[in-house]
């Protein structure tokens, strides 16, 4: 009886904690092999009511156009979405929108999102799943507005499946928060 | 503190069924030393502190985390998160080894925690490192790590837990990601049932159906979009009508038998209750294209043919739920052969021909209003069999539900068909006409259950 218990027990913690490994893993593995892109950020509305302060991240990339050129059209909200970013100086662009993953050219990454909203003017929202960023309490305004002539900027890790974690929160091009595994 | 209610109307009634000589002095005294030696607290007093003090815990470990989140490094936050899960698993599992009720409520409270924290693993982890995905898997996630619990221990409290999360599940990606409807769900819960049935887990039976109602509702009102009031949402309707009439009919055969009675007994009023819900929402008039104060002439109803998927769906449930109540029939032998057998088929296969009406809307050859004028008649129709039935089985639960059900329903038809103070008036009267020939019968019926029972014990007695 004992044994069964005991059995049970560390198959139930053995499961639980391989899940939670998984998760850390598979967010790092982006975070590692993923290439680094930077994005341009209106940052908007802190704070968690449990889990400390966090920005809600505004990317250009997050409103797209469906005048954008190539790719596929007739968009609805929560479809999956490959959005092809181009490098430009100093951000990256959306340069095409598709239903499957796209063929690359050397300077372009394709990044996986859902359609959120689809408005009547022809604008796309767009979520990928790197619009919130966890600060410690307090600082979340320090990237929501900073002050007069500094820009916040967020250097991103995509994946070839289109994954996204962020690597760091760029101050006037500089990282002032960067990610680690610990 | 029922125990101790029941304890207490118990001695006060003693004294009287001595006197009339129904029990002896001897055997009222052992009843009540019987009852006595149980203790005065109810079996769920134990476990209902047990959980109230994990919650407390629980709660006071998430404001924990919050208010020293700051000073805390990466590694000091996971290792504390991950630490308290593997300690509280342990002390689950140490406090399930040593026998006793008490111990017993405490492991099956310390696993509650444990699924408590493995979420707040989930959540904190997922912050830790700023991952925000899809957030409904993290959900499903932690649902399936309560029902390995459940599995794998086992533990009743768990397997509600994950019922739960599964249900929240399913409300995300419902109504945050717009599945039309979130099939998935109904998997996780085909899993849980065998675990159920093997454990005989009475609260576990009746928190399966509750969740299945509740996904139903939510499927029904959040799964569609509003403005095509689509037929699908009569369709889903009438499949889960079927399908909890075809649950109904089971359990009420497994009833019977002696090894699964308390389960099949716990989840077959909500079963019950889950066949009327769907039933009530098939007599709605918004379903029938009939706009308020306009209903005679009808609205152009949404026409749409149904799809090859329904069609089946519907000809599959309504198949089963016959041939479970033909089981449930012969099964029952010689009691269930009467009229009212007759009659309860009878308006089962009306409800079917009226749900085949609907799915044939599409061929513009059906009159809508005949639809929603015959599911409203065919379920006050069984409404009236099922008290009837409830009152010949003695079972005052489905009396009461019927009853209830009834009362809604002319609440609906009230705002759905009365526009005007005169027809508010005739409706008032007839209702009350009807209350009072109903009272009459229900009482005319009782009399006649109690002479008849009253014979039997003389016949007894007489033998």
């Amino acid at each position: 009886m004992k044994l069964r218990i005991a059995g049970a027990i560390a198959l139930v913690l053995a499961a639980q904690l391989t899940v939670l490994a998984v998760m850390v893993g598979r967010h790092q593995m982006t975070l590692n092999e993923g290439t680094r892109v930077i994005l341009k950020t209106e940052p908007i509305d802190p704070r968690s009511l449990f889990r400390g302060d966090y920005a809600i991240l505004n990317y250009d990339i997050s409103g797209l156009s469906e005048s954008l050129p190539g790719g596929d059209a007739d968009w609805k909200r929560y479809d999956t979405i490959h959005v092809v970013l181009e490098r430009e100086k100093p951000y990256w662009k959306a340069v095409s929108m598709h239903r499957n993953r796209p063929v690359l050219a050397p300077d372009q990454v394709a990044i996986r999102g859902t359609v959120r909203d689809v408005w009547s003017r022809g604008v796309i929202w767009v979520r990928y799943g790197i619009e919130k960023y966890f600060v410690p309490e307090g600082e979340g305004r320090k990237i929501e507005r900073p002050s007069e002539g500094n820009v916040i900027s967020i250097e991103v890790a995509v994946d070839d499946a289109g994954n996204a974690g962020i690597t760091a929160v760029l101050l006037n091009g500089e990282p002032v928060y960067e990610e680690a595994l610990f | 503190m029922w125990d101790g209610l029941f304890l207490k109307r118990l001695r006060k009634e003693m004294p009287h069924w001595r006197e009339r000589g129904w029990i002896e002095a001897d055997g009222s005294e052992a009843i009540l030393a019987e009852l006595a030696a149980r203790g005065g607290l109810s079996r769920f007093t134990p476990i209902v502190f047990a959980v109230l003090g994990v919650l407390l815990v629980g709660a006071g470990v998430i404001l924990f985390f919050a208010a020293n989140w700051q000073e805390m490094a990466k590694i000091t936050k996971i290792a504390v998160l991950v630490g308290a899960l593997i300690a509280t698993h342990v002390a689950a599992g140490l406090s399930l080894a040593r026998p006793g009720r008490a111990s017993g409520a405490v492991a099956h409270a310390l696993l509650l925690l444990g699924i408590i924290l493995f979420g707040a693993n989930i959540i904190l982890i997922a912050q830790i490192y700023h991952i925000d995905r899809h957030y409904p898997d993290a959900i499903l996630v932690w649902s399936l790590g309560a029902l390995l619990v459940a599995c794998l221990v086992p533990s009743e409290i768990a397997l509600v837990a994950g019922l739960l999360l599964g249900l929240l599940w399913s409300g995300f990606e419902t109504l945050d990601f717009g599945r039309h409807i979130h099939w998935p769900f109904l998997v996780l819960w085909l899993a849980t049932v065998p675990l159920i049935w093997r454990n005989r887990w009475v609260w576990g039976a009746r928190a399966t159906m509750i969740t299945l109602i509740l996904w139903s509702i939510l499927t029904f009102y959040w799964g569609f979009e509003w403005r095509d009031r689509s037929l699908e949402r009569v369709f889903l309707a009438q499949v889960v009508l079927f399908g909890f009439l075809t649950l109904f009919w089971l359990l009420h055969v497994a009833v019977r038998r002696d090894a699964v009675s308390r389960v099949a007994d716990a989840a077959r009023l909500p079963a019950l209750v889950g066949a009327l819900l769907a039933f009530l929402a098939l007599t709605g008039r918004y379903h029938y294209g009939l706009r308020s104060g306009s209903w005679l002439e009808g609205d152009s109803p949404p026409i749409a043919s149904a799809a090859a998927g329904w069609v089946v769906a519907s000809l599959v449930a309504m198949a089963s739920s016959f041939a479970a109540a033909a089981w449930a029939r012969r099964r029952a032998g010689a009691r269930a052969n009467g009229p009212s057998a007759v009659i309860g088929f009878v308006l089962l296969g009306l409800i079917c021909l009226a749900s085949l009406s609907n799915l044939a809307r599409g061929l513009e050859m059906v009159p809508v209003l005949g639809i929603y004028i015959a599911f409203n008649v065919l379920f006050c129709g069984g409404l009236v069999w099922l008290i009837h039935q409830g009152y010949r089985q003695g079972d005052t639960a489905i009396v009461n539900t019927a009853f209830v059900f009834f009362a809604v329903l002319v609440l609906q038809l009230y705002f759905d068909t009365f526009w005007s103070l005169a027809d508010r008036a005739y409706f008032f009267i007839g209702g009350g006409v009807v209350l009072f020939a109903g009272g009459y019968l229900l009482e005319r019926q009782r009399r006649r259950l109690l002479s008849r029972g009253s014979m039997t014990r003389d016949t007894e007695d007489g033998a």
